[in-house]
């Protein structure tokens, strides 16, 4: 690939010398078809989108047959959209396959788009055996992040008044359908929105206006649906359970149509936790009783969250809550309390929360090879919890020069009044993960993106983490009790590299491929899988790789991340190929795509 | 539509005071809540009774004897004006005067220990199965009667026939008669809109995988269906359902989606998607209309978008500054001037020279401006309370309107200039001492009113971001220049009997034929409220010769070419029974009595036409006091 690069760099610059200016906007046709990554068999009316120096589309006609003439020099990006299908980029086999873009230097040759048919989730929502009209449905997709589930949405749908909904053009995979029925519809005339001066959004699809004046109501009070006192629609999914834990998984492979998931979103009496915060301190400034400390309720798989504040005596009450686990949690100054409660099954909660001291930890981070005269990267350590918890705090540190750090780190002046929920200063026992700067960081969830890490920090990579005998990396930091030992993190900074090859079963090379380099131990905490895709020619290389034995597998109907899934790695157990990094050392491997 | 409400509150109350002092009775010291209210919800057609419907009955008017609580009217004037209440619970100051049922199975409920007054009574159902109705309501769209309950009255078989929502289904598809999924499909009700005949989104959705739709929770009445694709790349559309009943504007705006096909020749042809309406037609005045029954669902709104796909051009010039420097990176933005119910709103940036190339117009004017000044959004209720928002200051502007006819628009050129506050303007009532302090001057409201009014156009400049202006207690006033464009000037908050006599802006006759604004604003605005208006009051009689109540009276300029001076209209409904009364500037009009009409269609000549014989010819003198009656015209569409 660099090779190939390097020469076209070349010859671009050897015409750019020897051909006459008018030569030098020398345009290409670009010519392609359009199947179905199943069948093979071409599609008519997709619109195909060029994007890059020019942008255009075209429709495929009756033989899946698309061009662009006349396209310039340039690196360019091309899709497919239709009806029925999964979106397809560039490069890719399948939905989900890695993307390129597309090097226009010379005459391109045949350009193929294999788009994977899109599944459909249809069925009925109900509310006491009515059907529920306006609800609306929505489709979250499975994937996998640091060995745990994440749902990612999709799309979403509104019943109709016989409370139908459709989902359609679902990427292949795992989903759960949510379904939310309100109490009583908005009766409120939604305020007009009008937006004179600013910044208009654009794009196709863009609404970026809408006007409601309302005839004056019939009706003057929004009058509620008929549910009983104490109860409340909370979102439900398939088959008709509020939390997420219990909820069935719908399988949709491609042109798959799922009918008759059907939802009773009936509504609940949903529990309410009662619970008493002890040692909290005395009330400031001379009032009776204890301070009011404020209780969250943070949930491990949603993020619905809960707030409360204790009364005088410590006591607290939250009532409709969703039913799911939760993390309960209280601080006062440096103390702290948390514990983690199921709320399911329609049983109310009763909690004691003390308030201890919250844990100290200390530690250093050791950079191999570099002595402490050398200045070291401006880094921060920070804990997370484990299981992470989406909102819960996460304590982070700076290093200090000499490579020493101390969590947590104090307030060293006022806190700003609007700080926001569960304030702690100090780190309850419990589990917890620890990251390291750039160099060891949380796993992207879909969607998300970061940026590069600079070039001092690239050559980086975490070698060990020890507090006292136990392995911090492989293992996770189990805090039950004031440690003694501090943390012991490693940097080393001679990694290994890989090359590769990835051939399919009769030997011919595979392009546009994942490839994911799987340490052999401890899969679950060694979170920083490296993984790459392969080139025209099948090629691959990953960069960066800490010294040790590895396991490497290459898909090629996999979606990236999926490597992160225990069940889909157990799959391919013994199917990789295994390789050794020594430090500094470059292994080459050839692998056999599955 | 406020307007219209006032009037009629205004009428009640003061028949209820009149026949209070006719009597001369004394009131006991506390007047005793003895009267009842008892009915029947049922479905409208088959009368079958219906249970779970939640009832509300409001004290809106008092008595001399029975006042109603205190800021009680002032709430439901409130909640009137806004088009319904915000919260789920009715407001502080009118929960004494609001009472609450609901019905069993035998769809009977009842209210007792009511004090005297005049009251409203609403019915709705939860779910979306049938439409909010209302006690006297002569059409599922209609309004309800304001009745009276005297002290002990038992009000039995006070009945409301509640209209089962309707549906319209149907399918997408496109020049292959394949099906299209993630079409935005809309259900569209006329409207009418200082004269125009608008469609105006009932209930929007998409079509699905196969191309069907369902358009659910409509009123019964007269539909429109229209679908396009907002969107080449079918990703879910950002959709808000209408709960059923409620009614009132309601547009969209889309950024257009713009198809650039490439030619096998390497051309570049581009397209957009404009609303193909049910019947094959992106005209709207050839769409086929629906008239829906209650409970009914239509089935076959078939519509082929193939021929939506239209050829999109450009709008392309410079935007300079008032002394001529081109203006770079100013943010533009072109719409329609014909209002649409999804209309596509075009926006562009200009480059370093000042020149701009808008994407995606279609054939038809386009206003195009630069809506610079403080960045910000406003957010309004209907009445114009701002919520939240950035204050108007001075501001610059810049306006053309443009025409695209089947090619695209070259060297438009527009002109940015500031816009100051204009020179002190006056008000003055006619017969009062000109210059005095008068209280009355000071509760007059002026405002200006942009004449193309569609989702999109820079609002209307001065002091409030809808270009309000309060004269001071002398009747000194300052209307802040709005930029170009035409613009009408609308005086509310009149004194009793007052009426707009003129509005001239130096020699122009602004009442009559507008305000153009090309440059900056020439003079003072002078305004001359009349005092010499005569009460029209009457009765509307069925075709029996009954009065009837509760219905619509539109009081409308006898001559054709006065139409357009919206000023001139009056409406108002009959009381309970059958009359009605309305304060009018002198002049010749016609009357109409309608059982439904939608509202505002008296100023819609099209609308008219056929009903010209049935108006009732009046000619008020100054001052004086005018009877007639008038014979009821079934309902309309």
């Amino acid at each position: 690939m660099r090779k190939g690069l390097v020469l076209g760099v070349v010859a671009t610059a050897l015409v750019t010398l020897l051909l006459p200016a008018s030569f030098q906007s020398q345009t290409f046709a670009l010519e392609g078809v359009v199947v179905d990554a199943g069948t093979n068999a071409p599609l008519r009316k997709a619109l195909v989108e060029l994007r890059g120096r020019v942008a255009g589309e075209t429709l495929t006609d009756d033989e899946g047959k698309f061009s662009f003439p006349n396209v310039g020099a340039g690196t360019y990006s091309i899709s497919a959209t239709r009806d029925g299908y999964v979106k397809a980029e560039y490069g890719q086999r399948q939905w989900g396959g890695p993307t390129t873009s597309l090097v226009l230097q010379s005459a391109p040759g045949p350009i193929r788009l294999a788009m994977t048919k899109g599944g459909v989730i249809s069925g009925r929502i109900t509310d006491r055996g009515k059907p529920a009209g306006a609800a609306e449905v929505i489709a979250v997709k499975t994937s996998y992040s640091e060995g745990q589930r994440v749902l990612t949405y999709i799309i979403s749908a509104r019943t109709n008044d016989l409370g139908e909904y459709h989902l359609m053009w679902l990427p292949p995979g795992q989903y759960q359908i949510g379904t939310i029925v309100t109490d009583s519809i908005p009766d409120k005339p939604s305020d007009i929105l009008i937006n004179p001066d600013a910044t208009l959004p654009s794009g196709p699809g863009a609404v970026f206006m809408e006007r409601r004046t309302w005839k004056p109501g019939l009706v003057g009070r929004n009058i509620s649906s008929d549910i009983a006192d104490g109860q409340m629609h909370v979102p439900m999914l398939f088959p008709g359970v509020p939390d997420a834990q219990s909820a069935a998984y719908v399988e949709i492979r491609p042109g798959a149509e799922v009918r008759n998931i059907d939802i009773a979103a009936n509504p609940i009496t949903p529990p309410v936790i009662k619970g008493v915060v002890t040692g909290i301190p005395p009330a400031a400034n001379g009032q009776p009783g204890k301070a009011a400390i404020r209780v969250t309720l943070l949930n491990t798989a949603m993020d619905s969250n809960y707030m409360a504040e204790t009364d005088s005596n410590g006591f607290f009450e939250i009532k409709g809550i969703r039913p799911a686990s939760y993390r309960v949690s209280a601080s006062a100054g440096g103390l702290s309390g948390s514990m983690r409660i199921e709320m399911r099954g329609g049983r109310d909660a009763d909690v004691v929360i003390p308030l201890l001291p919250g844990l100290e930890l200390t530690g250093r981070v050791i950079f191999e090879g570099q002595d402490a005269a050398q200045s070291l990267p401006n880094i921060s350590v920070s804990l997370r919890l484990d299981p992470f918890v989406p909102g819960s705090p996460t304590f982070s540190a700076p290093m200090k020069p000499d490579g020493t750090f101390t969590l947590p780190v104090q307030p060293t002046g006022p806190r700003p009044a609007a700080a926001g929920p569960a304030v702690v200063s100090a780190i309850p026992s419990g589990d917890y993960r620890v990251f390291v700067g750039s160099i060891l960081q949380p796993t992207l969830l879909p969607g998300q993106t970061r940026p590069a890490p600079s070039a001092a920090l690239r050559n980086l990579y975490v070698k060990s983490i020890r507090l006292g005998d136990s392995d911090v990396l492989n293992e996770g930091l189990h805090l039950r009790a004031q440690p003694n030992d501090s943390l012991q993190i490693v940097v080393g900074s001679n990694p290994g590299s890989l090359e590769g090859r990835v051939v399919d079963v009769s030997g011919q090379p595979m392009s546009s491929v994942w490839v994911a380099v799987l340490p052999d131990n401890g899969l679950r905490f060694r979170i920083d899988h490296k993984y790459a895709s392969t080139n025209a020619s099948g090629q691959f290389r990953i960069e960066g790789l800490p010294p040790g034995d590895y396991t490497v597998f290459a898909w090629e109907g996999a979606e990236r991340g999926d490597w992160q899934q225990p069940e889909f790695i157990r799959k391919y157990d013994g199917r990789g190929s295994t390789v050794h990094i020594d430090e500094g050392g470059k292994a080459t491997v050839q692998v056999v795509a599955r | 539509m406020p307007i219209r409400l006032t009037i009629a509150l205004s009428v009640l109350l003061f028949g209820v005071f009149a026949a209070g002092t006719a009597l001369q009775q004394p009131c006991s010291s506390t007047p005793a809540a003895t009267a009842s209210v008892e009915g029947v919800a049922v479905r409208l057609g088959t009368n079958e009774p219906i249970t779970g419907v939640d009832l509300e009955l409001i004290r809106v008017g008092g008595t001399r004897c029975a006042a109603l609580a205190a800021g009680a009217a002032e709430a439901y004037s409130k909640m009137v004006a806004q088009g319904g209440n915000g919260s789920r619970d009715v407001p502080p100051a009118l929960a004494p005067e609001a009472h609450y049922a609901k019905t069993l199975d035998s769809g009977r409920f009842v209210f007792r220990n009511l004090p005297e007054g005049t009251y409203r009574l609403v019915a709705e159902r939860g779910g979306g199965e049938y439409s909010p109705a209302a006690y006297g309501q002569r059409d599922p769209r209609g309004e309800g009667l304001a009745f009276p309950l005297a002290e002990g009255q038992a009000l039995q078989g006070a009945n409301i026939a509640m209209a089962a929502s309707a549906a319209i289904s149907g399918r997408v598809f496109d020049a292959d008669n394949e099906p299209v999924s993630h079409a935005l499909v809309l259900a569209l009700e006329p409207q009418y809109k200082n004269g125009r005949r608008t469609l105006n989104i009932a209930q929007a959705v998409e079509s699905d995988e196969r191309g069907e739709f369902r358009l659910f929770w409509l009123t019964p009445g007269r539909y429109y269906v229209a679908a396009k694709l907002v969107d080449t790349r079918r990703r879910s559309l950002s959709l808000w359902i209408v709960p059923p009943g409620r009614t009132g504007l309601n547009e969209r705006g889309d950024a257009p989606a713009i198809t650039r096909r490439i030619l096998p020749t390497g051309e570049t042809v581009e397209g957009t998607y404009a609303l193909v309406y049910y019947g094959g037609t992106l005209n709207p005045d050839d769409a086929r209309p629906l008239d829906l029954l209650s409970g009914t669902t239509f089935p076959g709104a078939d519509i082929g978008i193939g021929v939506g796909h239209v050829r999109a051009w450009h709008i392309r010039g410079t935007v300079v500054d008032a002394t001529g420097q081109p203006l770079a990176n100013r943010q533009l933005r072109a719409v329609p001037v014909v209002p649409g119910p999804a209309n596509a709103i075009l926006s562009t940036t200009t480059a370093t020279d000042g020149t701009f190339d808008f994407a995606g117009a279609v054939t038809g004017r386009y206003a195009v401006f630069s809506p610079t000044g403080g960045a910000g959004t406003l957010v309004m209720t209907p009445s114009g309370e701002v919520l939240t928002g950035v204050p108007y200051g001075s501001r610059t502007m810049g306006y053309a309107e443009v025409d695209v006819a089947n090619a695209d628009a070259e060297n438009v050129r527009i002109a940015q200039r500031a816009t100051t506050n204009a020179a002190a303007s006056r008000v003055t009532i006619e017969g009062r001492p000109a210059g005095a302090a008068d209280a009355d001057l000071a509760k007059l409201r002026i405002t200006l009113v942009r004449v193309a009014d569609a989702l999109g156009m820079p609002i209307a400049g001065g002091e409030g971001p809808r270009g309000n202006s309060t004269p001071n207690n002398t009747g000194v006033f300052r209307l802040a220049d709005p930029g170009p464009g035409d613009f009408r000037i609308v005086v509310s908050g009149l004194p009793a009997g007052g009426y707009v006599k003129a509005i001239r802006m130096g020699p122009a006759d602004v009442l009559a034929t507008g305000l153009h604004l090309t440059s900056e604003p020439a003079g003072s605005v002078d305004i001359v409220i009349g005092t010499d208006s005569s009460a029209l009051s009457g009765t509307a009689l069925s075709s029996l010769g009954q009065p009837m109540s509760n219905v619509v009276v539109a009081v409308v300029p006898d001559l054709l070419e006065l139409r357009s001076r919206v000023d001139l209209f009056r409406t108002t409904t009959t009381d309970a029974n059958g009359r009605f009364q309305v304060s009018i500037a002198p002049g010749d009009y016609k009357v109409f009595a309608w059982e439904y009409v939608p509202n505002d269609a008296w100023m819609n000549a099209e609308f008219m036409r056929p009903y010209e014989s049935s108006g009732k010819g009046v000619r008020v003198l100054p001052g004086g006091r005018q009877e007639t009656q008038l014979s009821v015209i079934g309902a309309t569409r």
